[in-house]
């Protein structure tokens, strides 16, 4: 491969017009786990008879529970939904980084980090390495009772038992978008699209879009004095914001999750 | 030939050395690493063209547009939210997201089935054919008719807000019973409340589109105030800071920290059961500075007033007084005076202040005189003034059913009126419990036939063992219900429904919306199943009574019927269908873009709603004294009246729980979440996956204690205990949350089912089966206050 | 091992015996391995693209306006034309009685089916020559059977990801994950 015609260099970390992202605003989520049902629907995530063990189950979006440490009444608290936070780290994210396989990527023209299944030696590193817990592991075979298959969805394949799975960022609806782009003669590159939980957030808390397009929502809102990402200090630089006007929460921020 | 040891190693040598110049080897491991990357019982979607169609979705009763995809038109993959219904604008809730979930569901009933075993045993259900079903079905019904039996027939719908319950009340009449009931809602509250206080059983609701300050008295519209993904929409506009404009002041009153007191700007807590008082408080207060909408004077019962028998009776104005002044009223909700004071002036002074209530989130009627003593708060604020911000319901304009000349006689009464109950408000009033309380002790008549039309009454309903004891007492019950749920299971005749994505249906109405609505849910897809519509076995089966009932009964089928109920609409020529760009308030000018029923249903048929402006509540007021009424007139008419003057107010009444606080030191109570389904249709398999382990930890729930309670009976996070009540008692694990007061026990709604599949099956505990409900003696409504309760660990 | 045999036609028993070994294992590799791995199958309706000339390939194989690409086409395009019979073909009969009037999609084999894991999209790659990818089908009087793998399940002609990325590096197009995985 030709320096000339490398498509996805760390030297095009900087380059790129294009960083999808996302900004969450945890005063308005009213924890109705909207998004995570959408999401685990649109991207066929297996489910099984017992999902109240949360080191084991599956989930893309994942529900965080943050609390002010205070006594009744003056106790608080709020949901944090978690999709994968698709760090822009320059170089490499920490799962990428240590991925044996190159089964994980971060696509330096889009920011979207990403998983080719079947590639995946399932050695848990990735998992291990993320700081936000944002993968999953397939313990087991994923199966749907009958006749639930009915309902999988082709654009995103299912996985199978031994692989580590993880939010997308709906990058299959990227794909679409683009598509659709090129066939109107317009610039697939910066597309907008809407990932799952986007769509289905009935408050409008999650936004998402191009961080590099100062004139989209999800860059004005990254900007925002309410807005914060998780563990800042370890370098990550997710490109999933949190908003929230609560100093409590914005405390919390430094702790993880 | 003997083939030598050499030769054979030549051999050998040779066959490796030219499978090896061959591509055997390497495509053959090529494949085999293929192979395992495309494992066989690893399942493959079928592939096709993924492409939308626009319906509606109506799982909670609610009207959300929603888009859902096929593959090939055929395969229903997801849903989304649509933008051009204003109730939603494109956002939805986890129910509503689930929906292809409920569509496959492996529970859901194929055929309609018969038992042929004991009442209960899911082993003995036999296929039958429709034919048989429905003709065993008319039989009996003409049967029973004929003996002039009609009232032994009953019907427990879930689907109230839909016109099929008209369609059920209709044929009721024809068919000579009032035994029709709906699942309770809080609404059945309101209904009477404004019966009551305005003379119509229109339900109070709220433009908070134009509100500056809303005082919320347990109305959890994060966690399931309905509708949840409009309301939530409602709130977060609320809560977002727009340039030039003062946040809105939004002040939740509760006992428990909820989702939507934790959003509030302000949370206060207050003893449970007790925000009425603090209600009243605050008029109160307002009366004693003369902060009263100067209307309110002349209301019947504001100053003393004269009953039907010539008495006089103490005011409205002087029982807040006497009765509700700050310290009585800090002293029974426990908040503060001078809090109180601030909250009074907060509400006065602010010019658009609502205040909005609810029952802590457990959508069941409240106490009759709580329901009065909010909408009292808003009447003194003079909220109901045609500016609003408070309206009433109207009923959209559908064209009225064919009169029924032959109906209900004279003396035919409903079960529990027969049985003795006494309700000042009769057929307005969905006196479920009495009902079935009359029917599990045998009093009154019996009931031959109950059909219980998708809802599943021995889950939603509270006090499981009555629902089961009723139900036992039916000769034969029918159950009409997409899935093999509680009820379905203790069926002898089911009837498998379509679900929504294969059926017509309408909405009337959206709870606390004061725009009168209509909507049209219409199939994306065919059944995938031989089910049913149940409007349409409704309609084949009254064709077959006899007929007398047949003649009320024109339609062809329900989708016939539907566009009969819609001509009305089309024809008064009122409102508009809304699209994306209309925000529903009192103040949405609508005028009619539509010109035919045709057009009209191809519209509405596609997730649009049909909207109007919501009439003044001035014009919808039918009281003896054409104006509303804070004296309880309904009592006039009743043979037992209170004694108590204060009985014919909006009160605070304090509800006593049975048994001994000795034995019983705790107090327990129900709540629900936006993420559990705790009606009709059960949690997802997808809202299984999200349920937090404090609420869930394998097949265990948990109860949720305060730290202080906690420490006091030696619990820690998890233990495991007994919770016992009056009722039952069940195992359970505890969850220690400062969320909730001292002394007081919660357990959501919405998990423990005994029915569906090993993901949802005996999953944490129905809190139905441990809580009493009390009968309100005004109303009939059930009331499903704290019960009195111990945990004993074990 | 007999007695008296000379060493010289010792070996040349040996290399007899290696060639038999050699060549045969060549035969197998190459003849009847390839044979054994496919299963030959015959697609439903025997189409032929030849008598269709009078028609522009985008009437069957068109962009729809989401930026998908219609593939190989079902009964809802050859109902355009063949609601009726037109001709006196088998095929056409076939077409007609067995799927049309029955309203049943026709179950064609994909002579490029790539795995579920696989996003391959039209719509990037419309400057290129059909026939790059695709065989020839102008002159085609006849469908050629498929050939599935048996163990992976592929069909032959399925292009595997080492074709997709030297033509993705020589273009300049990205060879990130997603760009071809999902």
């Amino acid at each position: 491969m030709s320096e000339k015609h490398s498509s996805n260099t760390h030297e095009e970390h900087g380059k790129s017009k294009v960083r999808y992202g996302m900004v969450i605003d945890l005063d308005k989520c009213t924890g109705c786990m909207a998004c995570a049902v959408a999401c685990h629907q649109e991207n066929n995530v297996s489910f099984r008879p017992d999902e109240t063990d949360k080191t084991r189950n599956i989930a893309w979006m994942r529900m965080y529970f943050l609390e002010n440490g205070k006594e009744y009444p003056e106790y608080r608290f709020s949901y944090l939904p978690r999709p994968c936070f698709h760090c822009d780290s320059p170089h490499h994210t920490p799962c990428t980084f240590v991925c044996p396989v190159n089964a994980t990527q971060r696509d330096e023209r889009t920011g979207i980090v990403n998983m080719i299944y079947p590639r995946c030696i399932g050695c848990r590193y990735c998992m291990v390495a993320c700081p936000y817990h944002a993968r999953s592991f397939n313990w087991w075979d994923p199966t749907w009772p009958k006749p639930l298959e009915e309902m999988l969805n082709p654009e995103v394949s299912t996985r199978m038992r031994g692989v580590i799975e993880k939010c997308t960022f709906c990058h299959h609806r990227l794909n679409k978008a683009r598509d659709k782009a090129r066939l109107e003669g317009k610039d697939p590159d910066g597309v907008e699209y809407t990932p799952a939980c986007v769509e289905a957030c009935p408050t409008g808390a999650i936004v998402f879009g191009n961080l590099r397009d100062p004139e989209s929502e999800v860059s004005k809102l990254a900007k925002s004095p309410r807005a914060f990402q998780i563990s800042a200090k370890l370098k990550t630089y997710p490109k999933v914001y949190y908003l929230s006007k609560e100093p409590w929460i914005r405390k919390l921020s430094d702790k993880g999750l | 030939m003997k083939v030598g040891r050499r030769a054979f190693i030549g051999f050998v040598a040779g066959a490796v050395g030219g499978t090896l110049l061959s591509p055997l080897p390497w495509k053959l491991t090529d494949d085999i690493a293929i192979w395992t990357q495309n494992w066989s019982w690893r399942p493959s979607p079928k592939r096709g063209h993924r492409a939308g169609k626009q319906t509606l979705c109506n799982l909670c009763g609610g009207a959300c547009g929603i888009e859902v995809d096929f593959i090939n038109e055929k395969r229903a993959i997801y849903v989304r939210g649509s933008s051009v219904n204003p109730l939603n604008k494109g956002g939805l809730c986890s129910l509503g997201a689930s929906a292809v979930q409920f569509l496959y569901a492996p529970y859901r009933i194929s055929q309609p089935l018969k038992q042929t075993k004991k009442r209960g045993d899911i082993s003995g259900f036999k296929p039958i054919s429709w034919q048989e079903a429905l003709s065993e079905i008319s039989k009996r019904l003409s049967q029973l008719k004929q003996e002039g039996n009609g009232k032994s027939v009953a019907c427990i719908s879930g689907q109230r807000n839909s016109s099929i319950f008209a369609l059920w009340e209709h044929f009721f009449k024809a068919y000579g019973s009032k035994n029709i009931f709906a699942l309770p809602e809080e609404t059945d509250g309101w209904k009477l409340a404004s019966m009551s206080t305005f003379g119509v059983p229109e339900p109070c609701s709220f433009d908070l589109s134009r509100v500056d300050c809303v005082l919320n008295f347990g109305a959890e519209w994060a966690d399931n105030w309905r509708n949840s993904a409009p309301m939530a929409r409602i709130l977060a506009s609320l809560m977002k800071e727009k340039p030039g404009k003062p946040v809105v002041e939004v002040v939740h009153i509760s006992s428990r920290l909820s989702m939507s007191a934790t959003k509030a700007k302000e949370w206060i807590p207050v003893k449970p059961g007790t925000e009425a008082a603090l209600a009243l408080g605050i008029a109160s207060i307002m009366v004693k500075e003369n902060k009263v909408s100067p209307d309110v004077v002349s209301f019947k019962g504001f100053k003393k007033w004269e009953d039907a028998s010539g008495k006089t009776r103490t005011g409205f104005k002087e029982l807040l007084l006497k009765e509700y002044s700050p310290d009585k009223v800090s002293k029974i909700t426990g908040v503060e005076q001078r809090k109180i004071l601030e909250l009074a002036r907060l509400f006065a002074n602010t010019p658009r202040a609502v205040a909005i209530w609810g029952s802590g989130g457990k959508d069941c009627p409240n106490n009759f005189y709580s329901d009065l003593a909010f909408v009292a708060l808003n009447l003194i604020k003079g909220n109901f003034s045609d500016n609003g911000p408070c309206f009433l319901q109207s009923d959209p304009p559908l064209t009225p059913l064919p009169e029924v000349k032959e109906g209900w006689s004279d003396d035919l009464r409903r079960l529990d009126e027969e049985a003795g109950w006494f309700f000042p408000f009769g057929l307005y009033s969905n006196a479920i419990y009495p009902f079935l309380d009359a029917l599990s002790s045998g009093k009154g008549y019996p009931i031959k036939v109950l059909f219980i039309q998708e809802a599943n009454p021995l889950y939603v309903l509270s006090e499981t063992q009555l629902v089961r004891d009723a139900l036992e007492k039916v000769e034969t019950i029918i159950v009409m219900s997409s899935f093999m749920d509680e009820s379905a299971i203790f069926a002898d005749i089911i009837l498998p429904s379509t679900t929504m994505l294969e059926r017509w249906d309408d909405v009337c109405n959206i709870s606390k919306v004061p725009n009168p609505i209509y909507a049209i849910s219409a199939p994306v897809m065919e059944p995938i199943f031989d089910v049913k519509h149940p409007g349409d076995i409704l309609i084949q089966i009254a064709k077959k009574v006899d007929e007398q009932v047949k003649g009320v009964f024109p339609w062809k089928n329900y989708v016939d019927f539907l566009k009969y109920r819609a001509k009305g609409i089309v024809e008064s020529k009122r409102g508009a269908i809304a699209d994306e760009n209309v925000e529903l308030c009192s103040q949405a000018p609508a005028k009619p873009n539509y010109s035919n029923l045709k057009e009209f249903l191809k519209k509405l048929s596609k997730g649009y709603v049909w909207y109007d402006s919501p009439e003044p509540t001035s014009s919808r007021i039918k009281t003896m004294s054409g104006k509303p009424e804070f004296a309880i007139s309904a009592f006039e008419r009743s043979p037992k009246k209170p004694e108590k003057d204060e009985f014919f107010l909006p009160a605070y009444i304090e509800i006593k729980p049975a048994g001994s606080e000795k034995e019983y030191p705790l107090m327990l109570s129900a709540y629900s979440c936006s993420y559990l389904a705790s009606s009709y249709v059960p949690n997802s398999y997808l809202m299984m996956k999200d349920l937090w382990d404090f609420q869930l930890k394998g097949n265990k729930g948990f109860v949720e204690i305060n730290p202080v309670t906690a420490r006091k009976l030696g619990l820690k996070e998890s233990s495991s205990v007994v919770l016992k009540t009056m009722k039952a008692q069940a195992k359970v694990l505890v969850h220690i949350t400062p969320s909730v007061p001292e002394g007081i026990i919660y357990v959501p709604k919405g998990l423990g089912h005994k029915a569906y599949d090993e993901y949802i099956k005996d999953k944490g505990i129905n809190i139905g089966d441990l809580i009493e409900v009390q009968v309100d003696p005004v109303t009939g409504l059930g009331i499903e206050g704290p019960v009195r309760a111990q945990l004993i660990r074990s | 091992m007999a007695q008296g045999q000379t060493k010289g036609s010792g070996n040349l028993i040996v290399l007899c015996a290696f060639l038999v070994g050699f060549i045969g294992a060549l035969i197998v590799g190459w003849i009847v391995f390839p044979k054994v791995l496919y299963s030959k199958k015959f697609q439903p309706i025997d189409f032929s693209h030849e008598s269709h000339q009078d028609s522009d390939c985008e009437s069957c194989h068109y962009f729809r306006d989401d930026g998908t690409f219609s593939g190989v086409p079902n009964i809802d395009n050859c109902i355009e034309c063949h609601e009726e019979m037109q001709g006196d073909t088998e095929a056409e009969r076939v077409l007609v009685e067995e799927y049309i009037q029955k309203d049943k999609p026709i179950p064609w084999l994909i002579y490029a089916w790539q795995p579920d894991n696989v996003y391959f999209s039209h719509a990037p790659h419309q400057k290129l020559d059909c026939v790059r990818c695709h065989r020839d089908v102008s002159k085609e009087k006849s469908t050629p059977p498929v050939y599935i793998n048996r163990i992976t399940g592929y069909s032959k002609n399925t292009m595997k990801m080492v074709e997709c990325e030297k033509c993705h590096a020589e273009q300049g197009a990205s060879n990130a994950c997603q760009v071809c995985h999902k």
